[in-house]
């Protein structure tokens, strides 16, 4: 990587007004603010979004699934859809946070907070759709855990979907943890600058009694690497046990043994795209642009173009072994699949996932916002269809006589976009009272925060 | 009502010998009133205070706390409990009891077998050993008489002028119009039995003048007209298929709708083995799609105007003089190769042959097929006679007009309902014509709605009744449980009229009700009586001969009219001529051939709709003379060209309950076959309603056909080479690339299919399996129905199939292959394939779907959250979710609970459900066995569809039983299973069906589809 000119570290804080005292005063300012305007407007979207899911959510439990467009062919329908397209955006996060951190890639210092809770609110939305799809949640929701009961019936350790309880719930908790973990330093920053005893009070708690000893810095280090440590297997592996899912049915088109590393470059390939998508608004917003640069928006993109490679490496690998395996059934499910009834989100999926992101070939729409923003945006639409067209393999399997086209609700419609709502709710909540920038990390990597930079403060 | 006398059938023989006048109904139904059901007190079964535990105490302490909190607020309704200290002969709580009755709503009384427990009728049989139905099989509609039983629709009180009024005050307004009445007009359904006969004939000495009429919408006046005249008595031309090798329908679609259906199938099913001795030959010229033209060996289109053309130039060719056949084969466009095989195969089969013609077709047709039939000396051998049959010939709707132009002071209407589907126009208003019109029905329906005085009738299930069954048989219809919205049977109403008005007549003053009459009726002892009772009819069959044909000048019916359309108002496989249009279970069953539900279209060729300019869900309007309906388009393949078919009795809009507003009346049009002019029409695209959209097994998006292997047929010569071929590899072997290893596949069998799970030994216990022969299947949906009752499924209405969330659990799939003008059909009942290595049991989270050591793949609904996964990865797409609360969406009543079968849970939202291989039924049967360990022995449990069945098509049995019913039928060189290639192992057995082409026209192995 050619370090651009104007940076004096690599993927670092940029520009000569980033003093550390600067840093502080950035990152702090949109949650020692007002809110602004600009921000009430939004928070009010991402609300009447929440609201959206909310009524869509409850009304689903009241009524039934029936409420959805799912049939008895396609028995998963926009929530499982929904469910792994979020669980798949939260993996960016951990990379970043994790294998990142690990590798020593510093220029993640800028963005790792933001897509660590980017990863949490993406767990949080995904985790609304494996309750409310079944068809009785109330059970389901103790059901599904391996809680000793009277009728003595043990969960079925053979099912994905039990591993899927275990694995996305461990990488809930994990997650949450290893995001907590490195807000404390900052959380404790906060309450240090607060000026209303409310905010002391709050920050105080939540920071744990952080004093910024050395120990404490030594410890804190050591959990950090130790989460760290523990999420990055969890990248792998919470996408690989989704996609298990389907590749350990019987239905053609999703029996596939390429499924767990499709999935996880897929996982990724969505997740930077939507850090990238909500990372571009929020360093304008909060005026960061100092802070996250174009340096790490063109890191970004790279991962983007080289994880949608994959995909799309992904997707003719299945269409080659579908015509390679012989198997009737499997040739007609990838055939169905681009010109069947739902050719148009796989032409979707394929124009959005591997033909437009090839344009990042090129530096200057790597660095132009004007030009990326498009591309990411169509990264996160192809990525949602990417699933949505996978489950739809359901609407023609083996027999003719058993086909059925899904058409969604209102209701489906409605935990689509009200599922945005929450998250940009989560992600606006967050902005406004967390530091959205590990503050103690950027400063580590500001012009002389280095002992050989020369500037000592 | 008194039903005393009510006998079970006990066909297990424990209550042989029992002394009868069992009080069974009476006390049995005494219970029935809501109020006064016998409630098991729920007393919990709280331990001891020695026996009580800290941990007890606390949650005694907890619950009392709740149901004080909860008790404090409502006041519990005040509830009796009566002790069953009186208990019925014979009834044991929740044990089921079988009484013998017979079939009153179709023209042909089958014995029926009713199940009831508690004193509710829940199911239906075939009364085994009747004469008619020797198999006990089953129809649809008899099947689902149970959902008109517990309609909620119907009518609880006798009314006049809208009021409700009591059954007195209505028989004296009755009695009181009849008293002075000059000229009273009496219509009936044809199928009145003999002591309802005998009280007609009363009530006409009683009121002088009165004229009887039957009325039937639909019914085939005309042909019956014709065998009148040919055969010299008002009688019916019977079938003994089983003789026959070679069969010729010509628009008889006598294995769903014409005739006796199941003795027709009987017979033509006994012939249809491969390698049995008589492999019959079926030939089938039709106009529209139905079961026996899907069943056909050879089929041809017929255009139905040109049926005189068939059989005049096939009574020709028949004769040695082949040419006008020939030159009516090249006008109407029939395989010409097929009408020589025709006719090669019926001179060749003379004394084994049958020509059956459909009842719409022109007198002249039917006169023209005795004498045919007599050419090919079928009388006493494939055909015969009874010339006192149970249905009489049906009065000409136009005397009926008549009738009631002239005025009557009273016309009575009795079971019919001609304000709906009276032929034709004018009904309504020549109604209004009679002073004082009465009707009685189960429901308020049209014709209710628009008489003075409205009454309820008794369903047949809750009737005395009697039936002409066969020459020499009478049949017995005993009630099952007392009626239950207050009706009243009509025999009782005509013999409460008749002994107002026949004053000084003692011996019918003494008659207490209809009971009673036809007691006295059958005039036998008590214990002869009981007898019959038991058995459900007398007597037995007595062989009659079909007469020689006598010559009777026929008007030859006009020429086909070139560019007209022929329009087909046909019977309803399910709803028949709309005399069901009320039940839900029949009108959610799908069409045969079309698969619609909830809907009568105008089905037309392809071909016809795009000259036509109309697709799917378009309207077009038929035009008839002077009138005019629209109807809703389906193109369908296989339909003759320039040929509408629809059916009837649909579009009611009173008394049908769900079925108001279903489909278009076309009764205005006329009835049978009608020359008519078709339009486009104008109009929003209609939703029809399918539970199959695609028919073509071999669907692909390219030129080349995806094999999939999925329902086999072939030809005698594909057979005999597949036989000829060395002995079958190991089925565990399999080749994936070219489907499944079956008839007539070639032999590429190249990867073993292995299990990684732990083989279980299946070979201590039963192992249940089924098979299915699609060789036999005719596609009646008795299955689907008998299912439907035994199994408590429910109905979720036009949308929700339309969605693809209907809830059979076994349904007829159909595929369609060749030409679109004549495709071959091959039907395939689908249910859940009971795999030992089920895909849908290993993803299920909560383990609520499970295998039993009997082989049974198990449903746990209260265990079932729904995730829908196990559906998802089914192969075979059998499983049904309730996507709603289906249960208490249809239960509009409390009474349609009594309807449910207390041995299969009623299933809620969220839920998913399947075929259990009627677990009921093999628990009930083990029960039966005095020593628990003891193996059933094969046959001893027979699944619902099995029995139901009128081809015998599906076996159910124990597959460790060696020679048993399914061990022979899984080593039959035609068996397979589907999707054998995924290595899910299914307990399901096919048999492929052999089409038993003409050896002529029987092409050479190409792998067949």
């Amino acid at each position: 990587m050619t370090p651009p000119e104007e940076t004096e570290v690599v993927g670092g804080v940029s520009g000569p007004q980033a003093t550390l005292q600067k840093i502080d005063d950035d990152i702090a300012a949109p949650f020692e603010s007002f809110p602004t305007t600009r921000w009430l407007a939004a928070f009010t979207v991402a609300k009447i979004g929440a609201a959206i899911f909310g009524i869509s959510f409850v009304y689903t439990i009241a009524v039934g699934i029936g409420s959805w467009g799912n049939n008895n062919p396609v028995g998963w329908g926009f929530a499982i859809t929904n469910f792994v397209f979020w669980i798949g955006i939260g993996h960016a996060g951990t990379l970043i946070s994790a294998i990142l951190y690990l590798l020593r890639q510093k220029w993640r210092t800028s963005i790792a907070r933001f897509a660590e809770a980017m990863t949490i609110f993406a767990v949080i939305v995904a985790l609304q759709f494996p309750m409310v799809h079944t068809g009785r949640p109330w059970l389901a929701a103790y059901w599904l855990l391996p809680l000793p009961n009277a009728n003595g019936i043990w969960v079925n350790f053979r099912s994905p979907l039990l591993w899927d309880v275990f694995a996305v719930s461990t990488y809930a908790l994990v997650s949450l943890m290893f995001w907590y973990t490195g807000l404390i330093p900052d959380l404790a920053a906060a309450r240090d600058r607060a000026t209303h005893r409310v905010r002391k009070l709050v920050y105080g708690i939540l920071s744990l009694g952080w004093k910024g000893s050395n120990r404490a810095w030594q410890h804190y280090e050591k959990a950090y690497l130790l989460f760290a440590g523990l999420s990055t297997p969890l990248v792998l592996s919470v996408h690989s046990v989704v996609s298990f899912d389907f590749a350990t049915s019987v239905i053609p088109g999703w029996h596939t043994t390429i499924f767990p590393p499709y999935f996880v470059a897929g996982a990724i390939f969505s997740g930077f795209a939507m850090v990238a998508t909500l990372i571009i608004i929020m360093r304008k917003y909060f005026k960061l642009q100092h802070i996250i640069t174009i340096d790490h928006l063109d890191v970004m993109n790279r991962i983007v173009l080289v994880t949608s490679l994959m995909v799309g490496y992904a997707y003719m690998m299945e269409l080659f072994i579908a015509w390679y395996s012989g198997v009737a059934f499997e040739r007609f499910a990838f055939m169905n699949r681009a010109f069947g009834s739902y050719g148009w989100a796989y032409a979707i999926m394929v124009t959005c996932n591997v033909i437009l992101p090839q344009l990042l070939w090129f530096k200057k729409i790597r660095r132009t916002i004007k030009y990326m923003y498009p591309i990411v945006i169509a990264v996160n639409i192809g990525m949602w269809f990417e699933r949505f067209v996978i489950i739809m393999a359901l609407h023609r399997d083996f027999l003719p006589s058993s086909w059925h086209d899904f058409t969604p609700t209102i209701v489906d419609y409605g935990l689509l976009v009200g599922s945005f709502g929450l998250f940009l709710t989560l992600l606006l909540l967050f902005c406004r009272f967390l530091p959205t920038v590990a503050v103690a990390e950027a400063k580590a990597v500001a012009p002389g925060a280095q002992p050989t930079g020369g500037h000592h403060a | 009502m008194s039903s005393n006398d009510a006998t079970p059938n006990d066909p297990t023989g424990y209550a042989e010998g029992a002394p009868a006048g069992a009080d069974a109904m009476h006390q049995g139904l005494a219970v029935l009133g809501r109020s006064e059901v016998p409630i098991h007190d729920d007393h919990v079964d709280a331990p001891s205070a020695s026996e009580m535990t800290r941990r007890t105490a606390m949650k005694m302490l907890s619950l009392t706390a709740m149901v004080g909190m909860v008790s404090g607020c409502v006041r519990k309704p005040e509830r009796r409990i009566i002790a069953m200290h009186d208990r019925p002969e014979y009834q044991q709580p929740g044990m089921p009891l079988y009484y013998a009755s017979t079939w009153l709503e179709g023209a042909h009384p089958y014995g029926l077998l009713v199940k009831q427990i508690d004193g509710r009728p829940i199911k239906l049989e075939g009364l085994q050993g009747h004469p008619l139905n020797p198999g006990g099989k089953s129809t649809g509609p008899m099947q689902a008489s149970l959902y008109s039983l517990y309609d909620p629709e119907r009518l609880r009180s006798p009314k006049q002028g809208g009021a409700d009024v009591s059954w007195s005050a209505a028989d004296k307004a009755v009695v009181g119009a009849l008293k002075g009445a000059q000229r009273v007009l009496l219509v009936t359904r044809s199928t009145l039995g003999p002591a309802e006969k005998a009280l007609v004939a009363r009530f006409r000495k009683a009121v002088p003048g009165a004229l009887h009429m039957h009325y039937e919408p639909a019914q085939d006046r005309v042909r019956r007209e014709v065998w009148k005249q040919v055969y010299g008595a008002p009688g019916e031309v019977t079938t003994s298929l089983e003789n026959a090798k070679v069969i010729l329908s010509i628009d008889s679609d006598f294995l769903g709708t014409d005739g006796d259906v199941l003795g027709n199938t009987r017979g033509f099913s006994a012939t249809r083995d491969p390698n049995g001795e008589v492999f019959s030959r079926l030939y089938v010229a039709e106009s529209g799609m139905t079961g026996t033209g899907t069943s056909a060996d050879h089929r041809i289109p017929l255009r139905p105007s040109a049926a005189k053309e068939f059989v005049v130039g096939l009574a020709m060719a028949l004769g040695g003089d082949s040419k006008t056949l020939s030159a009516s084969a090249g006008r109407f466009g029939w395989d010409p190769k097929v009408l020589e095989a025709l006719v090669k195969d019926l001179n060749a089969n003379r004394g084994a042959a049958a020509v059956l013609a459909g009842p719409h077709l022109p007198a002249f047709v039917h006169s023209a097929v005795a004498s045919l039939n007599a050419t090919l000396g079928a009388a006493g051998k494939t055909l015969g006679w009874n010339p006192t049959p149970a249905a009489a010939i049906a009065t000409d709707p136009a005397e009926l007009l008549q009738a009631l132009n002239a005025g009557p002071d009273v016309a009575i209407f009795l079971g019919v309902n001609p304000m709906h589907d009276f032929p034709g126009a004018g009904f309504a208003d020549a109604l209004g014509k009679a002073k004082f019109t009465v009707a009685q029905g189960l429901t308020e329906d049209e014709t209710l709605a628009a008489a003075e005085i409205a009454l309820p009738s008794a369903h047949a299930l809750e009737s005395w009744n009697d039936a002409a069954v066969s020459p020499g048989v009478k049949g017995l219809a005993q009630p099952m449980i007392a009626p239950l919205f207050g009706g009243r049977q009509i025999g009782d109403s005509l013999l409460a009229w008749t002994k107002a008005l026949a004053t000084g007549d003692d011996a019918l003053a003494k008659t207490k009700d209809f009971h009673a009459w036809l007691k006295s009726a059958w005039g036998l002892g008590q214990t002869a009586w009981e007898g019959a009772l038991r058995k459900g009819y007398v007597g037995s069959a007595a062989k009659t001969t079909l007469p020689a044909p006598k010559g009777a000048g026929f008007p030859e019916p006009a020429d086909p009219v070139e560019g007209g359309y022929d329009v087909v108002l046909a019977l309803h496989p399910n709803t028949g001529d709309g005399r069901w249009q009320g039940n839900a279970w029949l009108l959610e069953t799908p069409e045969t051939c079309n698969k619609v539900v909830w809907d009568n279209v105008a089905a037309m060729a392809p071909s016809t709709a795009s000259a036509l300019g109309v697709e799917e869900g378009d309207w077009i309007k038929v035009t008839v003379g002077e009138a005019s309906v629209e109807l809703p388009v389906l193109p369908q393949p296989g339909v003759q060209k320039n040929t509408i078919v629809t059916h009837v009795g649909y579009g009611r809009t009173k008394g049908a309950g769900h079925g108001n507003g279903v489909g278009v009346n076309v009764a205005a049009l006329g009835v049978g076959l009608l020359a008519a002019k078709v339009v486009k029409a104008s109009g929003d695209k209609y939703l029809i309603s399918r539970t199959q959209h695609v028919f073509d097994q071999d669907y692909s998006h390219t030129d080349t056909p995806v094999k999939r292997h999925i329902a086999l047929s072939g030809t005698p010569k594909e057979y005999a080479e597949y036989k000829a071929q060395p002995p079958r590899p190991d089925p565990s072997t399999l080749d994936p690339t070219d489907g499944t290893l079956s008839f007539p596949d070639t032999q590429k069998h190249k990867i073993p299919l292995t299990q990684i799970d732990e083989a279980v030994d299946y070979s201590k216990g039963a192992k249940w399996g089924l098979a299915i022969d699609l060789g036999q299947c005719t596609g009646c949906n008795a299955c689907m129905l008998a299912c439907q009752t035994e199994n408590n499924i429910v109905i979720d209405g036009k949308e929700e199939v339309a969605k693809g969330r209907d809830m059979s659990w076994i349904r007829i799939d159909r595929y369609e292959a060749g030409p679109e003008d004549n495709p071959e059909i091959l039907l395939q009942p689908m249910l859940c394939q009971h795999c030992d290595n089920a895909p849908c049991e290993t993803v299920c989270p909560v383990n609520a779907t499970t295998h039993s050591p009997e082989g049974l793949n198990e449903q746990v609904y209260n265990r079932c959250v729904g995730t829908r996964y196990c559906n998802n990865n089914c192969p075979y797409k059998v499983r049904r979710f309730n996507f709603f609360n289906y249960t208490g969406k249809q239960t509009t009543s409390p009474v349609q609970e009594l309807r449910a079968n207390p041995h299969v849970t009623v299933r809620t939202r969220g839920v998913m459900e399947k075929c259990t291989f009627c677990i009921q039924r093999i628990n009930a049967a083990k029960f039966a066995v005095p020593d628990r360990g003891e193996r059933l022995k094969d046959g001893a449990v027979t699944t619902a569809c099995q029995q139901a069945c009128p081809a015998d098509a599906i076996v159910f049995g124990d597959a460790n039983i060696k020679g048993g019913k399914i061990d022979r039928a899984r080593k039959s060189d035609l068996a397979y299973h589907v999707l054998e290639e995924i290595n899910v192992r299914p307990n399901v057995t096919y048999a492929a069906r052999i089409r038993n082409v003409h050896p002529d026209l029987d092409h050479p192995v190409k792998g067949g589809h």
